[in-house]
């Protein structure tokens, strides 16, 4: 007998089994005892409807009580107060489609900061993204035709030169799309464009992995990654000898346009989110395991797109959609590349770290308090520094110390940290105000949780961009999600803010 | 356009027909062949393959339940498709209702007459909400998030209570002799 047969067969038994099993059965099947159907229950029984409100306060509260006291351990010494707050957490379909909203009361516990840090002006720590066995650089110093001519290079950390990527002329584009130092060695995807008479681009990327001293320890070939649609790699992650890529499929918007022959289908220019894709390697020889996509229709800018973390139950992969300027999704792609959820919290949470423990996903982030409206600055984005920039913004002319700058984001901004379960629902969120969260990431049977109290804050050379230095400290958590103790780090995170388009309303 | 509808136009021949049928079904029937086949382009075609099949089959059927109709259709093709992947060794990916199954089969002789009538038995043994989770999982090929998200029950739960339907099929295999 084979497994097929089992599955075959199964079309073969008493079909009253087959229709109950239907999708529109699960409410019959699988009654929910939620929040609402217990008020409910509770509002008949008594059938009055101030009772059931007032049934309900009391169940709530007594499941926050609950949740509150196992939040901080009695011998962390940390000094904390709870609130409650209602999360909004909206649900979309693959297809991107809106599910409705749902609003989850989940427990706040405000952290007191135990006093002002001093600034780290030591070696960064790159939250994602970046190496720092190797420096990766741009040379612009070559002129090729009169055109520019740029190189990507490795460096070790003495500075030799190990690797370089040059660009060829006329339409060709070759260089290095991301790199991350993964056990021991550095992984590298080179992209390579070809441009054609239409002047459509198809990129296609190769990975390389290099030793520390720069010799290849393999390969792959240039690759279109998929048939149809490009590809954007979003990040690599590295367990057990096994190397996931997560990449974005993207596709070309099209909309119709009004022209002297009527209205006609034309490109926008803007990418769309078409799916997601998870390829896995073998550490040791590149060689391909196997790779996974699904679909999700999702309006989105693709520069928006970020892979955050790597969990026990898939990826955390954030999106910034186009008409939602100050929220954004995060979708939960399992290990078969299809997806578990998507969700979209409040818009004063961001996050740009995942981790997990057990059922638990954790998230870690910011809060701020002002809205786009009230903000004394205009709305500001953040974005975690690419590794080789960060010495970039490490400007200390534009620092001053205890500047106004630097008071308004201590008092605007929080680290958080959203506790989840296994689909991505909030539970319960830790904060810690003048701070902005770092990494969170899992060590055996804690987790442990970067918190980058700001202590500097300043606008860089040129532009509307602004750097954010810290003193980092560690929390650490069990398993059960309660915060047993911090400690400092010599840690230092950079975050570098930004103003978007629509502050300047 | 109700199922009736799409129906009368298949028997007016009026290939709009199709149309109506992918709009209706055509994600979830691609969602149920891609926990099959485990390959995008492959669920794509036994879809269309189950279109054309029921284009032929319509008149002179008349399904009562279209949608149940199209599922026994795709599901078919779908085994097909992964079993001629499979013995061709071509690259189709690891799909995991088959290695789920593959202790529960293990060591089994190789006469499946009458499996279907064992399985409903077996069926009829569960409670209900295991027997639904069941055949969400190996009639319609959802992943276990999947039907954690439609049933509300964690996906935990689920994997429990999957690993012991699984057992006690085994179970029930092993004393109606289907054991070499």
């Amino acid at each position: 007998m084979k497994t097929t047969d089992i599955l075959e067969s199964l079309s073969q038994v008493d079909k009253k089994y087959i229709s109950d099993s239907a999708e529109e059965e699960a409410g019959r099947i699988f009654e929910r005892k939620s929040k609402s159907a217990v008020i409910g229950r509770i509002a008949a029984v008594a059938a009055v409807a101030a009772l059931a409100v007032f049934a309900s306060f009391i169940a709530i509260s007594k499941r926050n009580d609950r949740v509150t006291a196992s939040m901080i351990d009695r011998n962390s010494g940390l000094s904390h107060s709870f609130t409650k707050e209602e999360f909004n957490k909206s649900s979309y379909t693959q297809k991107g489609g809106d599910d409705g909203e749902t609003k989850v009361t989940v427990p706040v516990c405000d952290i007191e900061s135990p006093g002002d840090g001093e600034t780290v002006w030591g070696e960064d720590y790159v939250i994602d993204g970046g190496s720092r066995l190797l420096t990766v650089d741009r040379d612009y110093s070559i002129k090729y035709d009169e055109k520019e001519k740029k190189s990507w290079l490795i460096k070790t950390k003495d500075g030799d030169e190990i690797y370089r990527v040059e660009q060829t002329p006329l339409f060709t584009d070759r260089g290095l799309l991301w790199w991350k130092e993964l056990n021991g060695g550095l992984l590298v995807a080179a992209y390579k464009t070809m441009g054609t008479v239409e002047e459509e681009t198809e990129a296609s990327f190769a990975l390389l992995f290099l030793n520390e001293d720069g010799t290849e320890r393999w390969r792959t070939k240039y690759l279109n990654p998929v048939g149809t649609h490009p590809e954007q790699l979003l990040q690599a992650y590295y367990d057990d000898g096994k190397i996931y890529i997560v990449s974005v499929i993207t596709e070309d918007e099209r909309r119709p346009v009004l022209d002297e022959e009527g209205y006609r289908e034309a490109y926008t220019g803007n990418e769309l989110c078409h799916g997601f894709a998870l390829t896995v390697y073998d550490e040791k020889t590149g060689e391909m395991i196997c790779r996974n996509s699904s679909e999700a229709s999702i309006e989105t800018q693709m520069l928006g797109v970020h892979c955050i973390g790597m969990t026990g139950q898939g990826f955390v992969i954030t999106l910034s959609p186009e008409d939602l300027h100050d929220e954004k999704y995060y979708v939960l792609l399992g290990y078969d590349a299809k997806i578990v959820s998507v969700c979209r919290y409040n818009s004063n949470y961001e996050f740009y770290s995942a981790s997990s423990i057990g059922d638990q996903i954790y998230l870690s982030g910011k809060y701020t308090s002002y809205t786009e409206h009230t903000c004394p600055m205009g709305r500001e984005l953040f974005s975690v520094i690419p590794h080789t920039y960060s010495n970039y913004y490490n400007n200390t002319d534009y620092y001053k110390p205890d500047s106004k700058l630097t008071k308004e984001y201590k008092e605007q901004m929080s680290a958080a940290l959203l506790v989840c379960d296994g689909t991505l629902t909030p539970v319960k969120v830790y904060r810690q105000n003048g701070s902005f969260g770092g990494k969170v990431r899992a060590e055996g049977e804690k987790l442990l949780w970067d918190v980058c109290e700001i202590t500097a804050a300043y606008n860089n050379k040129g532009g509307d961009t602004k750097t954010l230095r810290s003193a980092a400290k560690t929390f650490e958590i069990n398993g059960k999600g309660t915060l047993i103790s911090s400690a400092p780090s010599d840690a230092s995170y950079v975050m570098l803010s930004y103003r978007t388009a629509t502050a300047s309303k | 356009m109700t199922d009736e509808g799409i129906i009368n136009l298949f028997f007016a021949r009026d290939e709009q027909a199709l149309t109506l049928l992918d709009e209706s079904y055509g994600g979830k029937l691609r969602k149920l062949s891609l926990g099959i086949t485990g390959d995008k382009r492959d669920a794509e075609e036994c879809v269309n393959d189950a279109y054309l099949a029921a284009w032929d089959q319509i008149p002179p059927q008349r399904p009562l339940r279209l949608f149940a109709y199209l599922c026994e259709i795709t599901r078919r093709i779908s085994l097909t498709r992964y079993k001629y992947n499979r013995a061709e060794k071509r690259s189709a990916p690891t799909v995991s209702i088959n290695s789920e199954l593959e202790d529960t089969v293990a060591g089994t002789v190789d006469d499946v007459s009458d499996l279907g009538s064992l399985l409903s038995g077996f069926l009829a043994g569960l409670d209900g909400q295991t027997r639904y989770i069941f055949m969400r999982r190996y009639y319609y090929a959802d992943d276990v998030a999947a039907i954690s998200s439609l049933t509300g029950v964690s996906r935990g739960a689920i994997s429990a209570r999957l690993m012991r339907a699984r057992k006690k099929l085994r179970e029930i295999l092993e004393k109606e002799g289907y054991m070499k």
